[in-house]
């Protein structure tokens, strides 16, 4: 630590004190506290300045969580900052996707299987608000828990040579993927939980019949493991866009997460009872079991996205693990 | 108790009476536009000295209440935020300096008081 480059430590101590500061105001806030460190080095050592003279400087201006708190506007709150940002910008993706795929499962069961109008929309009203808070719970709870951790961790001594490194760019997690992860597996999750007999195969031969890839009642006992790994798969995204990079912390629990997923579901998956035999009628004699052919390609495009995303994020971490 | 644990004392309890002087001294000195460390610099000459760390914050804060305005000037090499009084800020400080000097005559008639007994 002691080669680091002077100019560094001004950076790593800048960045520490606005990371947790909200985005609008960072940029000006980060250019202001840059200027006056450097004013300051210059009013105590002209222009060859040493790395003590930077040390001394920031030890001045204290803790970077201190000084960042001062900068924020209100004092302790659930949940504030960067992390607020966060908040909202996740709630924005999985309520609508709750309330989407609430609303699609509803439609698709008022059209398949009518019961009286009044019934349907009462039982999706219910299923619509325990889903939304839900959804709105879950994801409070856990970016609560977030703020708490860093909290925690901001009143530890600091010291200049404990700053956290600035981030590569390109280490950077851009949001669009974790959006796209969580939109997928909620509605997958809706799907699965209240609908799952519209997971099939048009059968055009006796007129209009859709058959299920499954059978319904094996999924349904299935289904507590099923909404375990989907659910931890949405915490791992959420971790994800809140840890804004591949840090060691996240790149762990990512794998502890698909490692885990994968253990559950392969087992789950592999069992013959899950898949609707009925389906093999689909393809003339002489053609391979489609069921079977249905629960290989699952298990394979599990496996697949389960390690493609171990790996990104294991080369991530380990490329970049410096910054 | 020790001389060192009594000076500890009085210390702090001057650093808080100082504490609540900082707006008045920032406003004062920024009659004139200032920027971040300057205004440090200023006041540490007058022996006003106020931490920076707890100064910088401040005039963003009172940027935010309307006392001050800023602006970033670049025509020197360094491009610095220069911060100074709006017209609200005058008024302000006008307020809080007349408060300043009732509470200091308030003092010192209850010094003379306290010491007459």
């Amino acid at each position: 630590m002691n080669d680091m480059d002077k100019n560094e430590m001004i950076r790593r101590y800048v960045y520490d004190v606005t990371r947790r500061l909200p985005q609008q105001g960072r940029e000006d806030i980060e250019n202001e506290l840059t200027g006056n460190i450097y004013d300051m080095l210059e009013a105590r050592a002209g222009e060859s300045y040493t790395e003590g003279d930077v040390r001394e400087v920031l030890k001045t201006l204290g803790s970077p969580a201190e000084l960042s708190a001062s900068y924020a506007d209100s004092k302790r709150a659930l949940i504030s900052g960067d992390y607020y940002d966060k908040y909202i910008f996740i709630l924005k993706i999985v309520m609508p996707c709750v309330v989407f795929g609430l609303v699609v499962a509803a439609i698709v069961q008022a059209v398949t299987a009518p019961a009286s109008a009044g019934e349907i929309f009462i039982k999706f009203l219910g299923n619509l608000l325990m889903g939304a808070v839900v959804a709105f719970g879950f994801v409070t709870l856990m970016f609560a828990i977030f703020e708490r951790a860093r909290v925690r961790f901001d009143m530890e001594p600091w010291s200049v040579d404990k700053m956290p490194p600035v981030p590569d760019k390109s280490n950077l997690i851009k949001k669009s993927d974790p959006i796209a992860m969580i939109v997928f597996t909620t509605l997958v999750l809706v799907l699965f939980n209240m609908a799952p007999q519209y997971l099939g195969i048009l059968d055009l031969e006796n007129g209009i019949v859709l058959m299920p890839i499954f059978n319904i009642d094996v999924l349904r006992a299935t289904l507590p493991i099923v909404n375990l790994c989907f659910g931890m798969g949405i915490v791992r995204e959420i971790f994800r866009v809140a840890e804004g990079r591949y840090s060691l912390r996240l790149t762990i629990f990512i794998l502890i997460v698909n490692i885990v997923s994968l253990a559950l579901l392969i087992p789950a998956l592999l069992n013959p009872a899950l898949w609707n035999v009925g389906v093999a009628s689909l393809l003339p004699k002489g053609w391979p079991n489609l069921s079977y052919i249905f629960m290989v390609v699952f298990v394979a495009a599990f496996i697949f996205a389960y390690v493609v995303d171990s790996g990104k994020a294991l080369y991530h971490c380990v490329r970049y693990g410096k910054g | 108790m020790s001389a060192d644990e009594k000076r500890e004392i009085i210390n702090s309890l001057s650093q808080e009476l100082r504490r609540g002087t900082i707006v008045l001294c920032a406003l004062c000195s920024l009659k004139k536009p200032k920027y971040g460390y300057s205004l440090v610099q200023d006041l540490e000459e007058q022996n006003m000295a106020v931490d920076p760390s707890t100064l910088y914050p401040l005039l963003r804060r009172l940027e935010k209440q309307g006392l001050l305005q800023s602006e970033w000037e670049t025509s020197s090499g360094k491009p610095r935020k220069y911060y100074s009084m709006t017209a609200l800020g005058a008024e302000v400080y006008d307020g809080l300096k007349e408060h300043w000097e009732n509470m200091a005559r308030g003092m010192e008639r209850l010094f003379q008081a306290e010491n007459g007994e």
